[in-house]
């Protein structure tokens, strides 16, 4: 059986929007459909074992002489603030989903910037976090998903991993950890505390794999200088033993849900993988969004009072808490918050701040070496991830959130 | 501030977290013997005490008679209900004021109930809480040097000034415009607008008594009407409820927000009265 890898290299050049957008979350179109792909249609899928074969043949090597990272199967799972609509657009993408023998398996058929169609297997059975899968370029793939959590006024949103979410889902759903990356944005350890995004100078990579990796990491974090640039950006999991019978996954995982394999024949394999990490962040989400403040809805009694409120620590780099606030709250990716801001005392802020994205409402306090989160009534869990992953994606293990980082396990 | 003394909180002293002591209720009317009724600030409760603080909040210089007399009325079986939950079990209560020092010597001989102060550098407690271990805590006090005051619990009062209410407002607003559709229009002028800004920004808004409910409503809607006379505002705020999805639009409008917020509390600052 092959199955289609999509029309390449219709994707090559984006196209002007041929259409005045159209705004609201997940608004269904009923104008006109994704046109169907011009060839390589993905099969409707009957059972849960065809799909699974679908995916294995994705898993095996093939020839690829073009640019970008090889086909293979990818799969991202994503945040949905409302079900799938059976058809949509949003700014850049527009999609129609065509069902399958499978309930929770349909195809999404997804035109960018008016494009060609690229074909992905939508898994919707957890509503909240779709996943999808493909044999498409990585390249493709990210343009596609950042597309889709690209809007404002959103309709889709990456998974965000923290740090320690990844190394529990290395822990867990794989045999174990055998790489990671990191990427530091500037030029770390030596950067200008001054609280604003580190830049100039370069960003370090870091990349370590194989059977001494963590060793290595051990040997990075005892290093005071260099023990930030231990935080994941992704991590390589095994998971089976390579040779056995029953298979096995090798699977890279970034922390923005984006999971593609590098190795091994299991599909299902594969498949527990990205489902225990979306289960783990699934019950983190919800997790932080218990922490909303307010009379808790839920007891019987209206009047007993719930939540609580998040504590951060912030790293000695940001040293200047006022430009840190007005980076932060600057209306822009990848942090997407915006607010009014009023001075507590001399070097300490409060923010009213909204997600620009969800519309989900937050207060902050911000002063050196500290930030509280008060969630309200409607604040998305989401939010939270999105903001630590990306802090500590920019300034490094010393953003820590100890009551968002003991969730989901 | 008070609320931040049940949180564990690294940066604001957890005098009343450390006992068990919890947030249970927040504005809550309860029954107060046979014939009254009070309406605490906060109820904290601690399990492991079994005993609750019943805490009245006061950042006036008297307290009114009545209200004093309905909590000497308040019995602890009056609590039973909102505090035995599950296998909560309520042996006891006490009644205190939570005061700023500069306030506490002219309140102070006013009642024979228990103050917890706040002071600059310090919070202590003056007078017997019931609680031996309670008792302790509070006559030794906490520091409050270095620590930063907890203000995102309960965001505003109707005793706050409108200026300090016009940033919440102009909050409430964004968070308003964002959740309007296209087609819904932006109508400021609306009697319910200044309702739906108030449950947008203050999380106990639904526990408000009347009174203080409409205390704080006329303030929004002294505020509303203030913002519905800036063009420049309510073009702003018609183009980002349009263009929902650009960012630079909502940058826009929260700078024109953030540049009115400053000036009314600079205005705070000038001349309290300017908004009578």
């Amino acid at each position: 059986m092959r199955i289609g890898a999509g029309p390449r290299a219709a994707a090559a050049a984006p196209q002007p929007l041929r259409r005045r957008p159209r705004r609201g979350r997940n608004r269904p179109d009923t104008r006109e459909a994704a046109a169907p792909p011009a060839s390589g249609s993905l099969p409707k899928v009957q059972t849960g074992r065809e799909f699974v074969e679908c995916l294995e043949e994705w898993l095996r090597p093939a020839a690829d002489g073009g640019p970008g990272r090889p086909a293979g199967l990818k799969s991202c799972v994503i945040e949905s603030y409302s079900p799938i609509r059976q058809r949509g657009r949003l700014h850049r993408v527009k999609w129609d989903l065509v069902g399958t023998g499978l309930d929770h398996v349909k195809i999404m058929n997804v035109a960018l910037d008016g494009g060609a169609v690229r074909q992905f297997f939508l898994d919707v059975a957890d509503k909240r976090l779709p996943t999808l899968h493909t044999n498409a370029r990585a390249e493709d793939v990210g343009r596609v998903v950042d597309a889709l959590a690209d809007e404002a006024h959103g309709t889709f949103d990456n998974m965000w991993m923290h740090h320690r979410m990844l190394e529990r889902i290395a822990g867990s759903v794989g045999g174990g950890l055998t790489g990671f990356k990191a990427r530091y944005v500037g030029n770390a350890p030596a950067r200008a505390g001054d609280g604003s995004a580190p830049s100039g100078g370069g960003d370090t990579h870091v990349s370590i794999h194989g059977p001494e990796a963590e060793r290595l990491k051990r040997l990075l974090r005892g290093d005071g200088d260099f023990r930030d640039m231990a935080t994941y950006r992704s991590v390589s999991i095994l998971r089976g033993r390579p040779g056995s019978e029953s298979g096995h996954a090798q699977v890279d995982i970034l922390n923005t849900g984006y999971f593609a394999a590098r190795g091994g024949g299991s599909a299902r394999d594969h498949l527990d993988i990205v489902d225990g990490s979306r289960n783990i962040y699934s019950r983190a989400v919800s997790g932080v969004e218990a922490c909303q403040l307010g009379t808790d809805a839920r007891c019987e009694d209206p009047g007993i009072a719930g939540g609580q409120v998040l504590n951060f620590v912030l790293p000695s780099t940001i040293a200047d808490a006022e430009r840190f606030v007005d980076m932060l709250f600057n209306c822009a990716k990848p942090f997407r918050l915006g607010g009014i801001k009023s001075v507590v005392e001399p070097g300490y802020y409060k923010v009213l701040a909204v997600d620009l994205h969800t519309g989900g409402p937050l207060t902050f306090e911000i002063a050196a070496g500290m930030m509280r989160i008060y969630l309200r009534q409607g604040s998305c869990g989401n939010t939270i991830m999105r903001l630590l992953t990306n802090l500590q994606s920019l300034y490094g293990m010393g953003v820590e959130c100890r009551e968002v980082e003991q969730l989901g396990g | 501030m008070f609320i931040g003394l049940c949180r564990n909180d690294p940066h604001w002293p957890s005098l009343l977290y450390d006992l068990g002591y919890a947030v249970r209720m927040v504005e809550q009317k309860v029954r107060a013997g046979p014939h009254t009724a009070a309406t605490p600030d906060v109820v904290v409760f601690s399990g492991m005490c079994s005993h609750a603080v019943v805490a009245e909040c006061k950042g006036a210089h008297s307290i009114p008679s009545h209200q004093d007399a309905a909590y000497r009325a308040l019995g602890t079986a009056d609590l039973h209900p909102w505090i035995e939950t599950g296998s909560a079990r309520l042996g006891g209560h006490t009644v205190c004021y939570v005061v700023g020092a500069d306030n506490y010597p002219a309140l102070a001989g006013q009642t024979t109930f228990p103050f917890i102060v706040f002071g600059g550098k310090d919070v202590k407690g003056h007078g017997r809480f019931g609680n031996a271990d309670l008792d302790k805590a509070l006559r030794t006090g906490a520091s409050l040097e270095g620590s930063r005051e907890p203000t995102g619990h309960y965001p505003f009062t109707h005793d706050d000034g409108i200026p300090v209410i016009a940033q919440h407002v102009l909050y409430g607003i964004i968070l308003l415009v964002r959740s309007l559709a296209r087609s819904q229009p932006l109508d400021l002028g609306n009697p319910d607008a200044a309702r739906q800004i108030l449950a947008a920004v203050h999380p106990y808004h639904s526990r408000l008594s009347k009174k203080h409910e409409g205390e704080i409503v006329r303030k929004i809607r002294k505020i509303v009407k203030h913002l519905e006379e800036n063009g420049e505002f309510v073009r702003r705020a018609e183009k980002l409820r349009e263009r929902g999805a650009s960012y630079e639009e909502a940058k826009r409008f929260m700078s024109l927000c953030q540049e009115l917020a400053d000036r009314y509390e600079s205005q705070h600052r000038i001349d309290d009265d300017c908004w009578e």
